[in-house]
């Protein structure tokens, strides 16, 4: 905790108001007490705030990976600015005097002691039988027999589309369909539901339907492949009630299955004592889905997987939700969890860590990049070709240049071989201007961060850098 | 493999699929594709895939059309998508730029999105966004840069000129290859913005003088403005502002006469004075003002005394008197020069500025004598009073300016016997500009100023007068007249709480009148019958000085008080009140007193 630092208070902070509203109120003096226990585990105080008594805020950092805030202000907000605020005193150098742990917190702890003690306790308990989960197999057949009905709506409303053509989508229809596609919601597949919205939203929102519609049948047509797949999975669990979860695709995870960690868990996909390093950033709405959507795509220093983690924050609930940010330290963590994937699988964790990102690790990353542009190009088509696969795989590649072709960028590798560098349709924001503007040595032998796109009506594969990494520095081209 | 065939018929899908499914069946194109698909399916069995899903759409029953199109949309998609090219040919020239000092890319998501959005999008609150996000240091992040150069030409000018003044310095060196990029000499205020910075921020100006040069004779208007503003101050370009002085566009006339007023030579002066006696009087004026040359001054006096002598048989000429203003407005930054003021002094003794409609030439003249702090001129002034009484109110100005309190008074006491003189607002009003409130000095200026010395006798005369304001302002002495007089005029409708009633308490209580807390709370006990809305900051200060010991009343009375607002205020104060230090209790003025007021009101 002695090295508590602004940019990991940033980290636990709900969204840039928060970071904002603690800085003030160090800033204007509202903190009346500043103690500290001791051994430097607990950090204690009061903020003077609206009412007439000061709010008294802690932050316990007796588990370094897990600490524990309190605050007795009523906000919703949490951590709120009074322990953001306390925090940001003590990494600001504000002076806080040694005062003993007081009696409600030492009391807290030992509750806290005693929980902990019995989840071990739970959990080591049944060892052998552990792993295996009751499973009510006629609740299972119910919700299995409800999904695949839900399967065979939302087809009908794809044929539908179709049969009568994209052309014929005006707003009466869309609000029609709309009203179809809620639904879908009493069928446990709210992937497959998304994915419909998805494609009544895209076609509703657009001011020039002609500049949607190959996009509109793109997601038709991959839609089409996931509800045929699911119709299969399904029909084989339900012939074969053992017959587990599919762990191979993304299947699962487009029907709408949230993975639980104990499931993770129970099949092994766990990694233990893992390091990430954040390369890109990137936070988008979902309207389809109702929620915000934040995404890192992160490189595994052990085995130099691209990996991302997805957060989602529906919209009624945004506000109380942590916004996630740029991380530049690096993530430490006991366990990582990673779901079923292709390229860049999701994943997940649960405690956290953070260090200082050293030279060693810049140098770790560009090992791991890829050094030929057919391979790389190879892997991505690969899993362009199946319909269910992300459409914008990301890769770490290695440049013995990056350059300027005519009007256009392009990544030339060691062998000379090229791949054009263009904005894709996903991210929105183009990167490629700024390289005019960056350091030459960061373009030449270095490991660039790029998403790939295939723009099937031109029959060319794009790749948008996000962020060029040497030895040296690490450049974020997007965020 | 034939790939075009397949992008033909993914092109046919999509139409397909536009149209509805239901046009696939029997579709010509697809039937006339199915046939050449099958013969290659024979080589390559993917294209034979291909030839049955089409021949499936085509024979399809009406209800199965859409489910056959999109099967062979999947597989078509699944086929294409192995089949994108990276081709980039073409000649490959190297990127980068070794000038940029910026480099890092620090600044995390959620504090520069809001700002890059604040930079390149529309909306309320951007300004306070950028200005934070200067204070971060957000704009040594290399991805802000190109958003910074956006901003230039943002339409809320605000925070365009923001950008161009402070964030722009700041990004540095690296965004001069934009800027040179961006810029349009055709475009708008923005480029103009460009054009300026461009120049501010390049290590190599000489560079530029070529581009200044063609921009500033043709270009769009405020582009060609910025130009010939960027040129003042460089001999360079003396000829070109001469030539564009006479520009056919008035706004570049004006510009070009700015700069010239950095330069000197005698063929400025010339030209200044030819602006001046022409038509550009009004536009020259100002850059006159600015311009100094001891030589144009000589000529700008010569002009004057001719003006004067042919004003003299003819009085009418309205020309001629305006030409007269704008020589008289051009000498307002030449006061220190000796011939000006005689000049000046002159012109008024001859009472060539006197005519009617010529108020303003009086004033501008006894304005710019004022200033001058001439003795001479001073004294000259102040006895221009018994010649023209119109004068009298500038005469007193000068008065104040060479005789002490008590002789000014002896001067002057006798225009202040009623209010009814024809210039007896002019005088009154230069009591009150100098003179000082110190209530609204603690507000404003967080201090109490030195009033000028005025005379004891004056607050007699001012009570005979009724001038209430003027009495408070003046009086030093708990003189036992003055205080009634001050506790007779605070009796008229204190509930209302007006302002004027708060700056009878407070000269009561600075002359240490022991009855005015009393009265402060009896005021207040009305106010709060009658229910008002929030106390003002002068009222704040009148409370706070209040003893410690009348914090309780305070609070009852803020019981009493209907409206939330008010009711917190007085709260507040009855708590800072009771919390008063002791010293500052004993002695209401000073400098711990200021500080603690305004620690409480503020």
């Amino acid at each position: 905790m002695t090295d508590l630092s602004a940019a990991y208070i940033d980290s636990l902070a709900l969204n840039a108001g928060a970071i904002k509203n603690g800085n003030d109120l160090v800033r204007k003096n509202s903190f009346q007490k500043l103690s500290r226990t001791e051994d430097g585990t607990l950090l204690f105080g009061e903020c003077k705030g609206s009412g007439k008594e000061p709010y008294s805020c802690s932050a316990d950092f007796v588990k370094a990976e897990q600490p524990v805030f309190r605050c007795s202000c009523p906000s919703r907000q949490f951590p709120c600015k009074h322990i953001l605020g306390l925090m940001y005193a003590y990494a600001g150098g504000k002076e806080f005097t040694v005062d003993e742990l007081p009696a409600d917190i030492a009391d807290k702890r030992e509750k806290a002691d005693k929980r902990e003690e019995k989840k071990k306790d739970t959990a080591s308990a049944p060892t052998g039988t552990e792993s295996k989960r009751k499973v009510n197999k006629n609740a299972l057949a119910k919700k299995l027999a409800a999904q695949l009905e839900g399967i065979e709506l939302a087809h009908k409303l794809v044929l539908q589309i179709v049969q009568s053509g994209l052309a014929a989508l005006d707003k009466r229809s869309i609000k029609m369909y709309e009203d179809q596609a809620k639904q879908l919601g009493n069928h446990y597949i709210p992937g497959i539901q998304a994915a419909v919205r998805e494609v009544l939203v895209l076609t509703g929102s657009a001011d020039n339907p002609e500049s949607v519609y190959s996009e509109a049948i793109e997601k038709l047509a991959a839609l089409h492949a996931l509800i045929k797949r699911s119709k299969e999975h399904l029909n084989a669990r339900i012939a074969d009630p053992e017959r587990p979860l599919d762990v191979a695709t993304v299947l699962e995870e487009k029907i709408g299955h949230a993975w639980q960690l104990a499931e993770l868990r129970e099949l092994g996909r766990v990694r233990e004592n893992a390091e990430l390093i954040q390369l890109c950033f990137h936070s988008y709405t979902d309207e389809a889905r109702g929620e915000h959507v934040d995404e890192g795509y992160w490189v595994q220093l052990q085995g130099g997987e691209l990996v991302v983690t997805r957060s989602y924050r529906p919209f009624r609930a945004a506000k109380h939700m942590k916004e996630e940010d740029t991380c530049s330290m690096v993530v430490q963590t006991k366990e990582l969890f990673t779901y079923p994937g292709d390229l860049n699988a999701r994943v997940r964790w649960e405690e956290l860590t953070m260090r200082e990102l050293h030279s060693s690790d810049r140098s770790d990353i560009c090992s791991f990049a890829e050094r030929s542009v057919a391979s790389a190009v190879k892997a991505v088509k690969n899993q362009l070709k199946s319909p269910l696969a992300d459409k914008n795989p990301v890769m770490l590649l290695h440049a013995a240049q990056i350059a300027q072709i005519g009007e256009g960028y392009v990544l030339v590798d060691e062998q000379g071989a090229r791949l054009p560098l263009a904005h894709t349709q996903r991210l929105n924001q183009p990167t490629m201007q700024l390289l005019p503007y960056v350091s030459p040595n960061m373009l030449t032998e270095t490991a660039v961060l790029v998403m790939f796109e295939d723009r099937l009506a031109e029959g060319k594969l794009v790749a948008q850098p996000l962020t060029l990494i040497t030895n040296d520095d690490i450049v974020r081209l997007f965020y | 493999m034939s790939i075009p065939l397949l992008r033909e018929l993914h092109e046919d899908v999509r139409r397909l699929s536009i149209a509805g499914a239901n046009m696939a069946i029997d579709d010509l194109r697809l039937n006339r594709i199915q046939p050449q698909l099958a013969q290659l399916g024979e080589k390559a069995p993917i294209f034979k895939r291909v030839a049955e899903e089409v021949a499936a759409v085509t024979k399809a029953q009406p209800e199965d059309a859409a489910g056959k199109l999109l099967d062979l949309a999947v597989l078509l998609q699944a086929v294409l998508h192995t089949q994108s090219t990276t081709e980039a040919p073409g000649e490959l020239s190297a990127l980068g730029s070794s000038t940029g000092a910026v480099a890092s890319t620090n600044i995390p998501y959620r504090k520069l999105k809001p700002l890059m959005d604040a930079l390149t999008q529309r909306g309320p609150g951007r300004l306070e966004i950028i200005t934070q996000g200067k204070t971060d240091g957000a704009f040594a992040d290399l991805r802000t840069a190109l958003p910074a150069v956006h901003a230039l030409r943002d339409s809320y000018s605000e925070i365009a000129d923001y950008v161009a003044e402070h964030v722009i310095p700041i990004v540095g060196k690296a965004v001069l290859p934009m800027l040179q990029q961006q810029f349009d000499r055709d475009g708008a205020s923005g480029d103009a913005r460009i054009i300026t910075t461009l120049y501010k921020l390049t290590d190599n100006r000489e560079e530029l003088w070529p581009l200044l040069s063609s921009v500033s004779k043709e270009a769009a208007l405020p582009v060609r403005l910025a130009a010939i503003a960027l040129m003042a101050d460089l001999p360079h370009f003396e000829e070109e502002l001469l030539d564009l002085s006479y520009a056919r566009k008035k706004e570049v006339r004006g510009a070009a006469l700015a700069a010239m007023s950095h330069l000197s030579s005698s063929k400025i002066d010339d030209r200044f004075m030819e602006a001046l006696m022409g038509k550009d009087a009004e536009l020259s004026i100002g850059p006159i003002q600015n311009y100094e040359s001891a030589a144009l001054t000589l000529q700008l006096l010569h002009y004057g005394k001719a003006l004067i002598d042919k004003n003299v048989p003819s009085v009418k000429d309205v020309e001629l008197r305006e030409k007269l203003g704008s020589v008289i407005q051009c000498l307002e930054t030449r006061a220190e020069d000796g011939s000006v003021i005689s000049f000046l002094m002159a012109a008024l003794e001859n009472n060539h500025l006197e005519f009617k409609g010529t108020e303003s030439l009086t004033s501008e003249a006894a304005a710019i004598l004022l200033h001058s702090n001439d003795i001479n001129a001073l004294t000259f002034m102040h006895e221009q009073r018994s010649e023209k009484e119109y004068f009298v109110g500038y005469s007193f100005k000068a008065a104040l300016r060479i005789y002490d309190a008590a002789q000014v008074y002896e001067l002057y006491e006798s225009y202040f016997k009623t209010k009814k003189g024809k210039y007896m607002s002019d005088l009154l009003q230069t009591i009150y500009q100098y003179s000082h409130n110190s209530l609204i000095d603690i507000l404003f200026e967080g201090r109490s100023r030195q009033n000028l010395a005025w005379d004891e006798r004056w607050v007699d005369r001012f009570i005979e007068l009724n001038e209430e304001e003027l009495v408070c302002r003046l009086a030093t002495k708990p003189d036992k007249k003055v205080i009634a007089y001050l506790v007779e005029k605070s009796k008229v409708a204190p509930q209302l709480l007006k302002q004027r009633t708060i700056h009878l308490f407070y000269a009561l209580f600075r002359l240490g009148h022991r009855d005015t807390p009393d009265m402060v709370i009896d005021a207040l006990e009305l106010a709060a019958q009658k229910s008002f809305h929030y106390l003002d900051r002068e009222a704040q200060v009148v409370i706070a000085m209040l003893p410690s010991s009348y914090a309780e009343r305070i609070q009852q009375i803020a019981d009493k008080v209907t409206y939330e607002y008010a009711k917190n205020q007085l709260k507040q104060l009855a708590e800072q009140l009771a919390a008063k230090p002791e010293e500052i209790n004993e002695k209401q003025e000073g400098a711990g007193f200021l500080s603690w007021i305004k620690n409480k009101i503020y």
